[in-house]
Order: C-alpha cells, then structure tokens, then sequence
C-alpha cells in the first residue's frame, strides 16, 4: 500500500511539468543508460542483447518495465538491514540487464518502485521522504504516515505475528529491518500509517485529487493513475484485474473482486492489509492487520467480507 | 415521544432486511480463530468514514487493545 503513494508522488511531478509518464528512464537517472536484455539463461551462460526500446516511467508505474524483481546478490539483505541509501541501492540495480522486452509482460517489481522513489528524489531535488511528506502527508495533516516512525508512534504499532502449530506468535521485525539508524526508506513497501491517515488519501482518491480544497492530484493524474494500463497482460494477484499508475485496477469483477465495480482500485500489504476503493459507487474499505504467511493476501476472506459488508453498509446508508 | 417512537420504529421496518452481519462480530471471528492478533477496518465515502471498527490485540504479549490509533506496517 505505499507504493500507489509512491506512484501520486511521480504524478505530482507530472503535474507540475518535470516528468513526462513516457519518458525513458535513463532522462533522469543516466546509470540506467545502455541497458541490455537477458536473451537466454542457462545455469552457466547468460546471453544478452539489446532491448527494442529503453523502459519508460509508465513502465515502472505498471510493473512492466523488465527490470529484475529480484535484489543483486549483494543486496538481498536491503531490506532487513536497510544500511544502504535509496541512491546506492538504484545504482545497483541500475546495472542488472533486463529480464524481459519493457512493456511485454508484468511481473511484480519491488526493485522498479524503489527506482521510481529515486526518480523522484533526483528531479525534486528533495529526499524521497521529504518530498512526500511535503507535498502530500504534511498537505493531507497525515501526521501518523511516516518510513521512521518516533518511539512514540512505534509504542503505538501493532506487532506482527506468524501462526505456527496453531497458535499467534510474534516476529519481531519481519521483511523489513528496525527502523532506528535506518538508511533506506523502501518506496516498494516501507511506510507506516493509520486508518485515519489512510482514510484521507483515498478521499482525496475520490475526490479526484483534492480534499478540504487542497488539491494533491490533477483530476488528469487521477484519471491516468486508475485507469488500466496493461493491455491484454494479466496483472495483479486475482483474476479480472488489469493494471494502472501503482493502483491494480479490477476489470472485470469476480471473486473476491465480486462486490466492487469495475475500475474499482486500491493495493495489499505483505502483512494482510488491504484497501479498496470504489469510484462507481463512492466508496471504500481499509483493512489492517499485520500477520505474515497467511498465503495470497489479496484473495483474503477477510477482505473479501469486510468489502461485502461495506458495499450492504453504503448501499443502505443515505 | 410517542411520535418519534413511531418515526424509528418505522425507519426500522425500512432499513432491516437490507442490514449484513455487524462489522465487529465479522472481524471478530477472524480472531476468534486465531488468524489474526487484531483487526482495524474502515469503511468510507468521499465525504467522511462511514464506520471504524478495531478488535483484537496489537500486542498480545503486554495485553494491548487493538484501536484505529495503532501504526501499521504497509508493506508493498
């Protein structure tokens, strides 16, 4: 769920004229210039050739960019150290070849959200953190969404759990190292927030980018970020969903889609949390709970009940 | 009072067959069951949140009440 808030911070720079969806990649970070595609892998070899095309913002904004999803070897303990920076950790992974042709197939990319987190910082000139706490938490009065929470909201979080033999049992830090002394912010995955934060962004979603008339998001943003972007590839987690700027988008309800429109919108967590909004209807849900291995969270029972019960909830309501 | 006895009554002809299962006693089974520690749902419009419900423990071991105040970890 950070990363359609990632997404909204390289659309803010697109409303204000610094960044163009189709430009390539390589126009704001030059390390990804020259980029090679894997053309065959055998346990020994890899062969490489040149891509039809550089991948593009859009790309990444879609997971479709071909940059590999998974960390350099050196890197694998990103997250659970977090000891690198946001810059160190995309030059890295600017000198990886790519997986496939840009735009030829989605493969969900967490290194390619963490890039488009570097994105914005190079052509804001502020540091990732800053630039979203600037120009949308701080504008929302999200006080409580934050990469590195105080002792004070960190008395505040939840704790994770796993289920072993039948019972809860807590994990301390799991995916994602502490925070204290932390260098790395994760535009993939790293933030922490509440469900009154979190209510006010997707109102401003609704909204069409504004709420309580500061405007985050031009309309035209808006639009772009919910609108499918993929084609006829098969994104997301469940069936019947495409995908549009960060957001997956359902296409074609069904499942534990079933309740919602389509062009419903909204993203999970790793821990289970869900949310999804509801364009047609005006409407949306949050669900936040943080357990880990509970298998494909977005095909979830609870979130299928809580958007069950949400739809009877609203449609009921004046 | 005997006329908004009857008005409430009648708001609750109207408005009955259409209500789910309360919001709470749903997330409270998926408790219940051990799945999840605690849970915090919300639903809304553009206008406002319709409803917050939370259940449950954020930390089981200090005995903490879940609450919609409670940080959560989202990631991806």
């Amino acid at each position: 769920m950070t990363k359609p808030i990632t997404a909204a911070g390289i659309m803010i720079l697109v409303d204000d004229g610094k960044i163009a969806v189709d430009d390539p990649l390589e126009k704001h970070l030059p390390e990804f210039r020259g980029l090679m595609l894997v053309t065959s892998k055998t346990k020994d070899k890899i062969t490489l050739g040149k891509p039809t095309r550089p991948p593009t913002i859009r790309d990444l904004l879609t997971h479709t960019s071909g940059i590999t999803s998974a960390w350099p070897a050196g890197l694998a303990e990103v997250w659970s150290k977090r000891d690198k920076t946001l810059a160190e950790v995309v030059m890295a992974v600017s000198q990886r070849p790519l997986d496939f042709e840009p735009g030829s197939q989605w493969r969900y990319c967490n290194p390619g959200m963490d890039t488009l987190g570097r994105v914005i910082e190079v052509v804001s000139g502020q540091s990732y953190e800053a630039f979203l706490a600037s120009r949308i938490f701080g504008p929302l009065k999200m006080t409580d969404t934050v990469f590195y929470p105080t002792p004070i909201q960190q008395a505040r979080s939840a704790k994770t759990y796993d289920r072993k033999e039948g019972r809860l049992v807590e994990v301390p830090f799991p995916l994602f190292g502490p925070t204290d002394g932390a260098k790395y912010p994760a535009p993939a995955g790293g933030l922490y927030s509440t469900a009154g934060d979190l209510s006010r962004f997707y109102r401003m979603m609704l909204h069409r980018g504004t709420l309580d008339g500061v405007r985050i998001l031009s309309e035209g943003a808006v639009a772009a970020m919910t609108s499918i972007h993929t084609g006829d590839l098969k994104p997301g987690f469940v069936d019947g969903m495409g995908f549009g700027f960060g957001w997956g988008v359902v296409r074609e309800p069904k499942g534990v889609t079933a309740s919602l429109s389509p062009g419903s919108y909204g993203h999970g967590g790793a821990f289970g949390t869900q949310a999804w909004l509801d364009p047609v209807r005006d409407s949306f849900t949050i669900l936040l709970i943080q357990r880990v291995n509970m298998g494909n969270v977005d095909n979830s029972e609870l979130r299928r009940r809580l958007q069950e019960y949400a739809r009877a909830r609203i449609e009921a309501s004046p | 009072m005997r006329m908004t006895a009857w008005l409430l009554l009648v708001a609750g002809v109207v408005a009955a067959p259409e209500q789910p299962a309360p919001l709470k006693t749903t997330l409270q089974e998926f408790v219940d069951r051990g799945e999840v520690a605690g849970v915090v749902a919300v639903t809304g419009r553009s206008t406002g949140v319709v409803q917050t419900e939370a259940v449950g423990l954020a930390d089981v071991a200090a005995g903490r009440a879940m609450a919609p105040t409670r940080c959560s970890a989202l990631r991806r």
